[in-house]
C-alpha cells in the first residue's frame, strides 16, 4: 500500500492501527481514527510510532463498518468545506444524510453492534444515528411487536396484551 | 484499510452454534441505562410507557426518563372530524390524556428533567390548573 505513495508529491499520510477484539489489524488514516473522541483524547500522549489501539469490545465486522462510516464522514466534510470555499452550490450534506440513512439500514444485531461500538469509541454522530434508528424501529409498534423485533423475552407478571 | 488475519478459523460448528445463539439474544435490554434513555428520548411519553410492558427490565426504566414529551395527538389522533359524536369521543380522550399527564408526573421518580414538552392545543379554561401543575413540576427540577 505504501508503494503507491510518491513522497516527492505528497508526504505519506500518518496512520493509526486499530486492533479488533478478534485480533485483526486495521490501518487507518489518522484523521479517520480521530473521529472517535476516545482515541482523540489520548492521542497526544501516545508516541508517534506507537499509535496502536486495542479495541477489546469491537469485533472486526463492526470495526470495518465503523471505519467505513468515519472515512465517509471525513471525506465528505472535506468536500463540503471545499464547495463552501469555492462558493459553488453543492448538496453534499443532503447526500451524506442519504448515505447515513442507507448505512444504518441494517439488521437488528448489526445495529446493536454499531450502537455499542459507537458508544465505546464515543463517536457522537454515529451514536445519534444508531439510536435514532432504534427509536424509529420502536415507534408505532405494539409491545408484542417490539418484543419480537428485538427478541425480548416477556418475563413480566402483568401483561395487558396477553389476553388479546 | 487492510485486514491481516491472525485469529484462528472460526468456522467450526461450535462457533457457528454460538453465533446462532447470539443472534437470538435480546441485546437491546442489555444496553446500559443512559443508552436506553437516549433511545426513549426520541419518543412520546405514551410510547415510552408502552415499553414498560416489554419485560421486567423495562418496567421501571420510564420512571427516570429525563425528557418528558406529552402530545395530545398521541391520544386523539383518530378523532379529528368535527361531528358531535366524535367531539364527545375527543373530549373523552382528552380527559384520559390529562389523567395520563398527572399520573406520569405522580409516578415518576425524582430524576431531573432536561426537557418538558407539553403539546395541548385543545386546552380549555379549566385546564389551566393542569398546565400550572406541569410548569410547577418542571420548575422544581
Amino acid at each position: 500500500m505504501k508503494d503507491s505513495f510518491n513522497p516527492s508529491i505528497e508526504p505519506p499520510k500518518k496512520t493509526v492501527t486499530l486492533v479488533s477484539s478478534d485480533g485483526y489489524d486495521f490501518e487507518v488514516e489518522e484523521e479517520v481514527a480521530l473521529e472517535s473522541q476516545v482515541i482523540k483524547d489520548g492521542f497526544e500522549d501516545k508516541a508517534v510510532d506507537d499509535r496502536e489501539y486495542l479495541l477489546f469490545n469491537v469485533h472486526s465486522d463492526t470495526l470495518e463498518l465503523i471505519i467505513k462510516y468515519c472515512e465517509k464522514h471525513v471525506s465528505s466534510r472535506k468536500s463540503i468545506s471545499a464547495a463552501a470555499a469555492s462558493s459553488s452550490s453543492s448538496n453534499g450534506e443532503e447526500a451524506l444524510k442519504e448515505w447515513d440513512e442507507h448505512f444504518i439500514s441494517v439488521d437488528t444485531n448489526t445495529l446493536y453492534d454499531i450502537l455499542m461500538a459507537a458508544d465505546y469509541l464515543n463517536i457522537k454522530s454515529l451514536l445519534d444515528l444508531a439510536i435514532q434508528k432504534v427509536a424509529d424501529t420502536i415507534h408505532g409498534r405494539s409491545p408484542e411487536q417490539i418484543r419480537k423485533k428485538f427478541n425480548i423475552e416477556n418475563d413480566s407478571i402483568i401483561d395487558p396484551w396477553a389476553s388479546e | 484499510m487492510e485486514a491481516e488475519g491472525n485469529s484462528s478459523s472460526s468456522s467450526s460448528t461450535a462457533a457457528n452454534k454460538k453465533l446462532k445463539n447470539m443472534n437470538n439474544e435480546d441485546k437491546i435490554s442489555g444496553l446500559h441505562e443512559p443508552l436506553i434513555h437516549h433511545i426513549l428520548f426520541f419518543m412520546d411519553m405514551k410510547e415510552v410507557l408502552q415499553t414498560s410492558f416489554l419485560s421486567k427490565r423495562w418496567t421501571n426504566l420510564w420512571r427516570s426518563v429525563q425528557t418528558l414529551k406529552f402530545h395530545e395527538h398521541s391520544w386523539t389522533n383518530r378523532c379529528n372530524c368535527w361531528n358531535r359524536r366524535n367531539l364527545k369521543l375527543k373530549k373523552n380522550k382528552l380527559t384520559k390524556f390529562k389523567f395520563f399527564v398527572d399520573t406520569v408526573l405522580f409516578l415518576r421518580d425524582g430524576s431531573d428533567i432536561d426537557k418538558f414538552d407539553l403539546f395541548f392545543v385543545s386546552a380549555e379554561y379549566d385546564d389551566s390548573r393542569l398546565i400550572d401543575r406541569c410548569v410547577t413540576y418542571a420548575k422544581k427540577r
